[in-house]
């Protein structure tokens, strides 16, 4: 018999799955995502899924602990800065696990599009002068009536709310290889979750939008054209996030650790201070100078600056810190 | 804003028995009354499946594709068709008439174009940016009397599943533009399972791109003339199955009489 491929079993095309609750026994099934109907593998009887209209909201538990996201955060620092920034100099300041939601949009396109393709086109044309004819090259425009049908698989995501230092634009390569749960509003109260502040007819518009220009040809004068998504579902999907702020020289930096699988999504390394070639040229030249001229001379500037920055700074400082401190800044390093 | 996705339990409404499908479609059959039914965001509700007979009799067992068949309202169709042309002819007259007292110059131009003919006029007129394009009223007519030559006109759009969405224009359109004779009957046969994906409504949105598509490439050019043209649907749409023939690297439609690659339906194996 003539049998539909299961999405499960098409390696090429993964689907994420969703863990759902038999009614006649209460076990627990996943169904691949587009598929209507199912057998349970418990009682055995037929089921379909009801899938009604509206938003549907999906989320991941996270599958590594807040320690290992902040273990593989040091260790990532570490290694981006290569040793300068260790474990022993930084401070985590606070670790927290955000579900940040996501509109995801899936579905099928069509569309029609008719206009005209602008090109140009250089065209010789011959002038009489009282010299004689020229000739002479003429950027041209020429425009030529087009129509044509468009057709494609959509799988659209974007986040659902701005969370700054997130460094993700979507999940849709993510989405479709996860176990996914249904979600529950009871978990607001229980999850640290991001609330969506992008509304789903905004999501939609954003979409549709999206694939109309994708479709769009460049450099064409559209003069007509109907776009349809069809078999599309709009759905909120909430991916587990660490979010980790650490100090580091009175400084604090995020990074941003995918809860699914460690990976550092966006992190902020503090800067190797950039050496000043100018600082490096006009100090040691003062110095030098200063030696030559008078050799107590130097002690007594040195007095001087070591006075003034303690008077500005209405406090005393040890005179060796005092010193670390300003050839930092006047050469930088740690 | 939450709707849960709840799993119900596949049962005959009539007789009680379990229904049983393919895993992706949304239509099911009873194991015993045999009556169909369809997975609707409102819950089952039943389905008549037709199933299309052509004038053979088939010695192998063909591939049953299922196709929404939707009867379009021809009289609007030529009203729609009419007001279009009307407006557009309306609208193109009022720019030749700004662009004569911008330039006059262009006086000796315009009033050449009457000793032209209908399509040499047309030409000249596209040239211009501003202007838009008709098609030829000819063109329009023959392709209304050939709408209209048809018992009634009906948009054939493909309800199985494909990963290929370009599968839903091009095997609708081969059908659409063939418009094909055949008797249908209401199909109560045991073990069919009808491999629809396509809701009803979703259909009915999908009538005025393969309705385009069956239009030659000189109309659909005009984008200003098709933009406001809208199918009406007359009647509700019917779910009928249509034989194919599986050959090596494509489906032979037995009724259209035409060959896809069968890439294009890739699930069926």
């Amino acid at each position: 018999m003539d049998k539909f491929i299961d999405g499960e079993n098409n390696s090429r095309n993964p689907r994420e799955t969703f863990g759902v609750t038999c009614p006649s026994c209460g076990g627990s099934l996943r169904i691949t995502e587009g598929q209507r109907s199912i057998q349970c593998e418990y009682c055995f009887s037929n089921l379909y899924i009801a899938n009604p209209p509206g938003v549907k909201s999906f989320f991941l538990k996270p599958r590594i602990t807040a320690g290992k996201a902040k273990l593989e955060a040091l260790r990532w620092i570490s290694k981006k800065s290569n040793g300068r920034v260790k474990a022993k100099y930084t401070s985590v300041v606070e670790h927290k696990l955000v579900h940040v939601p996501f509109w995801r949009m899936r579905g099928r396109f069509i569309g029609w599009i008719c206009g005209e393709e602008v090109k140009l086109k250089k065209v010789e044309t011959n002038t009489s002068t009282a010299r004689g004819e020229i000739r002479r090259q003429v950027l041209k425009q020429e425009s030529t009536p087009f129509s044509k049908f468009v057709s494609r698989n959509v799988d659209w995501s974007a986040p659902a709310c701005v969370i700054k230092h997130l460094g993700m634009q979507g999940i849709s390569m993510k989405a479709s290889m996860l176990k996914w749960e249904i979600f529950n509003h009871d978990f607001k109260t229980t999850m640290n979750i991001a609330l969506p502040t992008k509304s789903a007819k905004t999501a939609k518009r954003d979409a549709l939008r999206h694939i109309i220009n994708l479709a769009k040809p460049s450099g064409a004068n559209i003069r007509a054209s109907r776009f349809h998504l069809f078999g599309s579902n709009l759905s909120i999907y909430y991916f587990p996030i660490y979010l980790l702020r650490y100090k580091f020289k009175d400084k604090i930096y995020i990074i941003t650790i995918d809860g699914n699988n460690g990976n550092i999504i966006r992190a902020e390394v503090p800067g190797r201070k950039k050496l000043n070639p100018t600082t490096f040229f006009f100090i040691p030249a003062v110095l030098a100078l200063l030696t030559e001229t008078y050799f107590p001379l130097l002690f007594i500037t040195v007095g001087c600056i070591y006075i003034m920055d303690q008077l500005q700074g209405n406090r005393i400082t040890m005179p060796h810190l005092w010193l670390k401190y300003r050839l930092q800044k006047w050469f930088g390093g740690n | 804003m939450n709707n849960v996705l709840t799993l119900k339990r596949l049962v005959c409404k009539h007789c009680g028995a379990e229904l049983s499908g393919l895993s992706d479609s949304i239509t099911f059959q009873c194991k015993t009354c045999y009556r169909y039914f369809i997975i609707t965001p409102e819950g089952l509700k039943d389905i008549a499946v037709y199933t299309a007979i052509g004038k053979e009799q088939y010695k192998k067992q063909p591939l049953m594709l299922p196709f929404w068949l939707v009867e379009v309202d021809r009289k609007l169709l030529r009203k729609e068709i009419e007001k279009s042309l009307s407006e557009l002819r309306k609208l193109n007259s009022s720019i030749a008439k700004t662009r004569l007292e911008k330039n006059p110059e262009d006086e000796n131009n315009i009033l050449s174009w009457n000793l032209h003919t209908g399509t040499e006029k047309l030409h000249a007129m596209a040239n211009t940016s501003s202007h838009r394009s008709i098609p030829g009223s000819r063109e329009i007519e023959y392709l209304l009397s050939t709408i209209e030559s048809f018992k009634s006109f009906f948009i054939y759009i493909p309800a199985f599943i494909s990963r290929n969405p370009f599968a839903y224009l091009k095997i609708g359109k081969l059908l659409t533009k063939k418009q094909p004779s055949f008797e249908i009957e209401q199909s109560t046969l045991p073990g069919k399972p009808v491999m629809c994906v396509l809701q009803q409504d979703e259909a009915v949105e999908l009538i005025d791109f393969i309705f385009f598509a069956t239009l030659p490439s000189s109309i659909l050019k005009c984008g200003d003339f098709l933009n406001p043209i809208s199918l009406k649907v007359s009647g509700s749409p019917r779910l009928v199955l249509f034989p194919f023939q599986k050959r090596t690297n494509s489906l032979f439609s037995l009724i259209g009489e035409f060959s896809v690659s069968s890439s294009l339906i890739v699930n069926v194996t």
